[in-house]
């Protein structure tokens, strides 16, 4: 019994040397050789998830690059921030999209459970100390060890092809083509409301603790950065949790400028969702965006005041009649 | 818990530690943390169903006890055995399947007959539960064994985790003596059974994941596909569903050896079999063996006065019910149909028991061999149409398009990747063809650095080839 437990256990730690060897040289590989150089020299860089990522369409705003992904958790914008920043000199000012969805226990889900963890973790592992990986191992220690068999293949793939550069695959302007929210307006009912209030004690922590990491990587830069929130329709049920979410914003993050989009007034057929612009959307919107950067918002002692005065001035209604 | 997912690793290395480190003292102690390891896996899958597996093992615990002590009443309990497991059995997987048949036929002659579906969660294992109580009862009515009056060891017999949702299906005379006694810890029966589930797992993982990403596709889209991708996304379709069942089997039997016990082999390297009646001698064994035992004796008997007329029949009835078995659907029956009647030419010229024996130590197959290894392999492919299909029309329609102007265009998937795949996995069961699994001969190999590179190899090509999970073919059955 002794000398097959012995040689059992002597296979698997040979196994496990062998796997963590091959993840060790492939990580140095594509650490070494990874290339996240965008194609422009941008001074503007927008981050965040699925709202900035269909809300601003990057052609139409000058200098200015979207690296936003649906479905992205603060924890993986920290890598892919912290290594643009790394290639891309030409940044100066980062964009933080913080909206409402952000502070939601979801945001748990999204950075460590099976289907967010498999599709993410090959990407950024490369660029993640232990801790980092501590975290998702504690927290989905199943998930994190069957990922990373996806995460030798996608390594091996990049090391193979030769193909070190990340850019397409991390971020990037999405073109919405849906206008389902009319019909999702027929559809609310108080569960789902109710479902969408967050218990003060039930907020994404780790979500805030890297869009923390995130502000003090982009100062530790010499980047200016803006914490802002994109347009959300009226009836977005996530707005729903307004005062926990301005709570946390003015106590955890009150230092940082914020600057709230979210009352830029669209109609209904201009939003994919209740959450997302879609295309049309996205038009009007980046267009007026890059209006008021080139008027000088940055510059504004007070931006919350000069984006209010801007919503109410007739240039969104000449947009849209463009 | 799938044998292949890592949570399963957790349970059984914990589980094995209990067993033998804990609760080791006596074969109660290993029996009580057997069946509660056994609950835990079946709980696990799904919890509701755990009750069903307690309640039905009390019913043939008490009814083996009563049908061994009686003897007015003998008949009486095993027919209530009898039709018990096959209502159970019945309801669950085939109540659907007859009142869909009903409505349809009553419709053909327009009569509304508008019997009710029901929507029924089928227990899982359930096909392979029954068998095993139905064995039971019919070996103690027969006295072939004692009924056992130890309700843990009974409990084990029907609930054992290695085999309780996809076989193979022991008999009660292989398993239940075994969990009479302490199990020992035999050095060389457990390196075996750890060697057997490594070879599981291979086939299953590497082979069989890998070959369902590519034939899925295929029959998802076999209408705008060419006759040349359907043929071969069938050829595909045999190695994975071998792949697939006899890595599922080699698994369990391999954990079983691990814990001490042995259960029942349940394929003899099929893919190489020399006609028919060998294939079926070496495909899924516990269920053609538990048939063989139960239904086609029987009949034989029956039908021995008819000649080979009688001989025809019992096994065209027999294989039947084989393709029945697998699920509530016409293709099945109409593949266990063809498969008996297959049999016939061998039956009319007396070939039907002559074993053809591949050549115990050529490397290669002979030229004969290998042409009834071809022609055998071909028939059972085109058999598979059936398995595939949802409907005897869609198998239909598949043949069609095989055969079709587009049978001599090129492939429209490229199979580059596989092939050297199967050759592979070919050889190695090809050489370990006289073991008892494909990996029972490496013992043999002096060298013990290579034999631990092979190892050690096939575990990383587990670990690279973990992709999506496909779930294990004959869990459907």
């Amino acid at each position: 019994m002794k000398a097959f437990l012995l040689k059992t256990l002597l296979y698997f730690f040979l196994l496990i040397c062998i796997v963590l060897f091959i993840l060790q040289f492939s990580s140095y590989e594509v650490n070494k050789n990874a290339s996240f150089k965008l194609n422009s020299n941008p001074r503007f860089l927008i981050v965040g998830s699925s709202q900035s990522e269909c809300a601003y369409n990057d052609s139409l705003i000058p200098d200015f690059k979207n690296m936003s992904q649906s479905g992205e958790s603060f924890f993986y914008t920290y890598f892919k921030t912290s290594l643009i920043l790394k290639h891309n000199k030409s940044v100066e000012t980062v964009f933080i999209d913080f909206s409402n969805i952000q502070i939601h226990p979801e945001m748990n889900d999204w950075t460590w459970d099976d289907k967010h963890i498999s599709y993410r973790y090959p990407i950024y592992s490369s660029f993640m100390n232990f801790d980092d990986q501590l975290l998702l191992f504690k927290n989905n220690p199943f998930g994190f060890l069957s990922t990373l068999s996806f995460t030798f293949k996608y390594r091996f793939n990049k090391i193979v092809s030769n193909n070190y550069n990340f850019v397409n695959e991390v971020g990037g302007y999405l073109f919405l083509d849906r206008d389902k929210t009319d019909s999702l307006l027929n559809k609310i009912d108080s569960s789902q409301v109710e479902q969408n209030i967050i218990d003060k004690k039930k907020y994404s922590e780790i979500n805030l603790i890297y869009l923390k990491k995130i502000i003090d990587l982009c100062k530790a830069n010499d980047k200016k950065v803006y914490l802002l929130r994109s347009p959300q329709h009226i009836k977005s049920l996530n707005l729903k949790n307004d005062s926990l979410y301005f709570e946390i914003l003015n106590t955890r993050f009150k230092n940082n400028e914020f600057l709230d989009f979210s009352k830029v007034p669209f109609t209904s057929n201009e939003f994919g969702d209740f959450d997302h612009l879609n295309y049309k959307g996205a038009k009007i919107y980046s267009l007026w965006f890059s209006q008021i950067l080139k008027d000088g918002l940055l510059l504004k002692n007070n931006k919350q005041k000069f984006i209010n005065q801007k919503i109410n001035d007739r240039d969104m209604m000449i947009l849209r009649e463009l | 818990m799938v044998f292949n997912s890592l949570v399963f690793l957790f349970f059984f290395v914990s589980f094995y530690l209990l067993y033998w480190f804990v609760f080791n003292k006596s074969f109660k102690q290993q029996n009580m943390i057997l069946l509660i390891g056994s609950y835990f896996f079946y709980g696990w899958a799904d919890w509701r169903f755990l009750s069903f597996l307690i309640l039905i093992s009390v019913f043939y615990f008490v009814l083996g006890i009563y049908l061994e002590k009686s003897i007015k009443y003998k008949k009486h309990l095993l027919y209530i055995g009898l039709i018990f497991g096959i209502g159970i059995l019945g309801f669950f997987k085939y109540y659907n399947f007859f009142i869909s048949s009903f409505n349809d036929l009553f419709n053909s002659f327009n009569l509304n007959l508008s019997l009710k579906t029901l929507r029924i969660i089928v227990p899982l294992g359930i096909s392979f539960l029954t068998f095993r109580l139905i064995s039971y009862i019919i070996d103690v009515s027969n006295q072939k064994i004692n009924s056992t009056k130890d309700w843990i060891v009974f409990f084990n017999y029907v609930s054992f985790f290695p085999s309780l949702l996809s076989g193979p299906i022991d008999k009660a005379s292989l398993l239940v003596p075994q969990l009479e006694i302490k199990r020992e810890f035999v050095y060389s029966k457990s390196v075996d059974g750890l060697r057997q589930i490594l070879w599981g797992l291979f086939k299953k993982v590497v082979i069989a994941d890998y070959l369902a990403t590519l034939t899925y596709q295929i029959f998802d889209n076999y209408s705008s596909l060419e006759g040349s991708t359907l043929l071969l996304g069938l050829f595909l379709y045999t190695f994975q569903i071998y792949a697939d069942f006899s890595g599922y089997s080699d698994m369990a039997i391999g954990l079983a050896r691990l814990l001490g016990l042995t259960t029942t082999k349940n394929f003899a390297f099929p893919l190489f079999s020399q006609n028919i009646a060998d294939f079926w001698r070496k495909w899924h064994i516990s269920l053609t063996s538990w048939l063989t035992e139960y239904v086609f004796t029987p009949l034989s008997i029956y039908f021995r006065n008819y000649g080979k007329i009688g001989l025809i029949l019992a096994i065209v009835i027999n294989f039947t019910i084989i393709g029945f078995w697998h699920g509530p659907s016409w293709t099945y029956v109409l593949f266990g149909f063809l498969h008996g009647c297959f049999f016939i030419p061998l039956i009319l010229n007396g070939t039907i028991n002559k074993r053809k024996a591949l050549s115990k130590d050529n490397l290669l197959p002979t030229l004969r061999e290998l042409k009834n290894i071809l022609s055998t392999f071909t028939l059972v492919t085109f058999s598979f149409v059936l398995f595939i299909s949802n409907s005897l029309a869609n198998a239909y329609s598949y043949l069609l398009k095989i055969f079709s102007l587009s049978f001599f265009s090129k492939p429209e998937i490229s199979f580059v990747k596989v092939i050297p795949l199967i050759l592979f996995f070919l050889s190695v069961e090809w050489i370990g063809r006289n073991g008892e699994h494909a990996l029972s001969n490496l013992i043999n190999l002096k060298s013990r650095l290579l034999r631990w590179v092979f190892y050690i190899l096939i575990a990383l090509s587990l670990f690279i080839s973990q992709g999506k999970q496909q779930s294990f073919i004959y869990f459907q059955f």
